[in-house]
């Protein structure tokens, strides 16, 4: 926490360096909230590339105070859910794009590499309705609060752990056997 | 020991790992920094004129000025910038466009995944009107002058023509690239400098109005029109390129007209625009309001409530659905949805259903298909009804447990059914068996 508040200050003081050790802390937390919530490495790839790249726009408006990891998670949660409200407003039942299925194969330029459990974990969650999976993720492994989840989904907190309650239950059905 | 479902899970969380291949970290990481240091520059150019306003007012650091005001215009060449004295104003590329409604150019779209679209010669007649002539030999006219619109889509090859009006649908004006480029302000507008192609210099300009579109404009300094434009749609993996333009060209009117030639065997497609009336309606309003069998529900001892409503597709936002709500007496809200379906639109939902899991076949030859992303459609058409009927169900009694099935008749018909909780098998099978095809009276 302490080695955050300093890299924030030194960041937005315009250190490079500070950027880069940002990046390097987080990248990879980052991609793996992104393949979990999207369960398309592509996605996920493009989201993570954006948020680092609108970060990096941001050191007169970052505030040095607050959680850089959660900031950052927020980030790519807001994201990844304007997308897929986006993506219900101007699609049709999928018609248009019969062959969207999540690609799970590491191609020539492909950033990120899942293990094995990773893309069990995130199949897993692409079976189970978006705000459950949304809010399984944030709790377990962006290990965010009932509270700060809710304020994001705008939602009360009841609704949210009810969320939870169902996600977790689904998501148990689904990876029995593959623990 | 009994361990709690969610440790099991928080452990599946821990131990699913990722990596990051090195090379496109480096890669990642460089257009991070890159984006850093611009961002700088913009903070600094903003910053410049305050320090060179300050300097001049002494007179004894006027030569120090000087040199100060040089090296900042060495320093500006070396990034790239163009010193040229002959540079383009963007308010002088605006004042230029808008005395040009009619122009041609090319049209390329790049996507980084699915299918290509094929590249287009695209004349633009004037807002309303413009014709494409497609490379695989097609082409298009498209006329929004009228109340409904018409697009034309011919095939020379074939002669075949597909036409589609859109009732309700104009008139109207379509804010294409070049009209959008018009309204960039001079403020927003970045300069990019210059570059040389087929031996002429142009000046680039960037404009980013959101995080969805980035426009790159090209223009030549002489005329100060455009002769390439890219627009990048940042979030949806594809480009749009322009170039070859030619303002004010010459094409016979008749170029423009949406009539047939003869002897073309011609499809047509009606898509209505209108706004939609939410209401309650009957059974018979569904069935004068389908192009195909209309469906009603007969009366089962575990259904509480029924009502029917016509409100506008909450998908597309265009034409109308017909919603049969059921309310059960569990407290379940079930909702059957019919709408209208053109033949080619249908084939393609038969294609995307029988990819999914078919989940029950009724003794009567319904089958039921689960749904993609059944529980975000169910929420959708849940939202709707209740928004078109208030006290059929309160949105906050939303379920975590909703669904969706894709149900295909055994006449073909496709209807979906949507619930807010789950449902045994045996209801849903006498729910599917209770649809009876509406009748004419």
């Amino acid at each position: 926490m302490v080695e955050d508040r300093l890299l924030i200050w030194r960041f937005k003081s315009g250190s490079r360096d500070a950027l880069r050790r940002i990046y390097e802390k987080y990248r990879n937390d980052l991609l793996k909230l992104a393949v979990n919530l999207t369960n398309d490495v592509s996605t996920a790839e493009d989201v993570v590339h954006d948020i680092f790249v609108g970060f990096a726009q941001s050191a007169a408006r970052i505030r040095p105070t607050g959680n850089l990891r959660s900031y950052l998670m927020t980030c790519v949660a807001n994201r990844i859910r304007n997308r897929q409200r986006d993506r219900q407003r101007h699609e049709l039942p999928a018609v248009d794009d019969p062959d969207s299925v999540a690609s799970d194969s590491a191609g020539p330029e492909q950033w990120a590499i899942l293990s094995e459990e990773l893309q069990v974990l995130s199949d897993a969650l692409a079976q189970i309705p978006y705000e459950q999976r949304e809010v399984v993720t944030l709790y377990m492994q962006g290990d965010m609060t009932f509270r700060q989840i809710a304020k994001l989904q705008n939602a009360s907190v009841n609704t949210v752990q009810g969320r939870y309650r169902y996600g977790v239950s689904k998501l148990q059905a689904l990876l029995n056997g593959k623990m | 020991m009994n361990v709690k479902p969610a440790n099991h899970i928080k452990t599946f969380f821990k131990n699913a790992a990722i990596r990051t291949d090195p090379k496109m970290d480096e890669a990642v990481l460089n257009e991070v920094l890159m984006a850093q240091e611009q961002a700088k520059e913009k903070e600094s150019a903003i910053v410049q004129p305050t320090i060179w306003r300050t300097i001049m007012k002494s007179p004894i650091t006027k030569l120090a000025a000087a040199a100060i005001i040089i090296a900042i215009l060495i320093g500006v060449h070396y990034l790239g910038r163009s010193i040229d004295g002959a540079s383009v104003a963007w308010a002088e590329v605006v004042e230029q466009i808008s005395n040009h409604t009619k122009y041609k150019c090319r049209q390329r779209v790049v996507r980084e995944q699915g299918p290509q679209v094929p590249t287009m010669q695209v004349y633009h007649l004037n807002l309303s009107q413009r014709r494409q002539e497609v490379e695989d030999g097609s082409i298009h006219i498209i006329d929004m002058r009228g109340t409904d619109a018409i697009t034309v889509e011919l095939y020379p090859a074939q002669m075949k023509a597909t036409v589609t009006k859109l009732i309700g649908f104009g008139p109207r004006k379509d804010p294409h690239i070049i009209e959008m480029v018009k309204r960039f302000e001079q403020e927003s507008t970045e300069r990019l400098g210059t570059k040389k192609q087929n031996g002429k210099i142009l000046h680039g300009f960037r404009h980013q109005p959101n995080e969805y579109n980035d426009f790159t404009v090209w223009v030549d300094p002489d005329t100060k029109l455009p002769v390439e434009i890219e627009l990048k749609h940042t979030q949806a993996g594809q480009t749009i390129f322009l170039d070859e333009f030619e303002f004010d060209f010459e094409l016979d009117p008749s170029a423009f007209s949406t009539d047939i030639p003869d002897g073309y065997e011609v499809k047509t497609i009606i898509q209505d625009y209108r706004p939609v009336e939410s209401k309650e309606i009957t059974a018979e309003d569904i069935r004068s309001g389908l192009n195909h069998t209309a469906y009603t529900i007969e009366k089962l001892p575990w259904i509480e409530k029924l009502i029917i409503v016509q409100t506008v597709d909450p998908l597309s936002r265009i034409g109308k659905v017909y919603m049969t709500g059921i309310l059960s007496d569990e407290g379940n809200n079930i909702i059957i949805d019919q709408s209208n379906t053109h033949s080619d639109y249908k084939e393609a939902l038969m294609k995307w259903i029988l990819k999914e899991q078919l989940v029950m076949e009724t003794p009567s030859g319904a089958k039921l298909y689960t749904h993609p992303r059944g529980s975000d459609y169910a929420r959708i058409y849940l939202e709707s009804f209740a928004k078109a009927n208030p006290e059929f169900f309160d949105i906050k009694n939303l379920s975590e447990e909703r669904f969706t099935r894709m149900i295909v008749m055994s006449d073909g018909t496709i209807i979906s059914l949507s619930a807010n909780k789950q449902m045994s098998n045996k209801k849903l099978q006498e729910l599917v068996e209770s649809l009876i095809e509406i009748k004419a009276n």
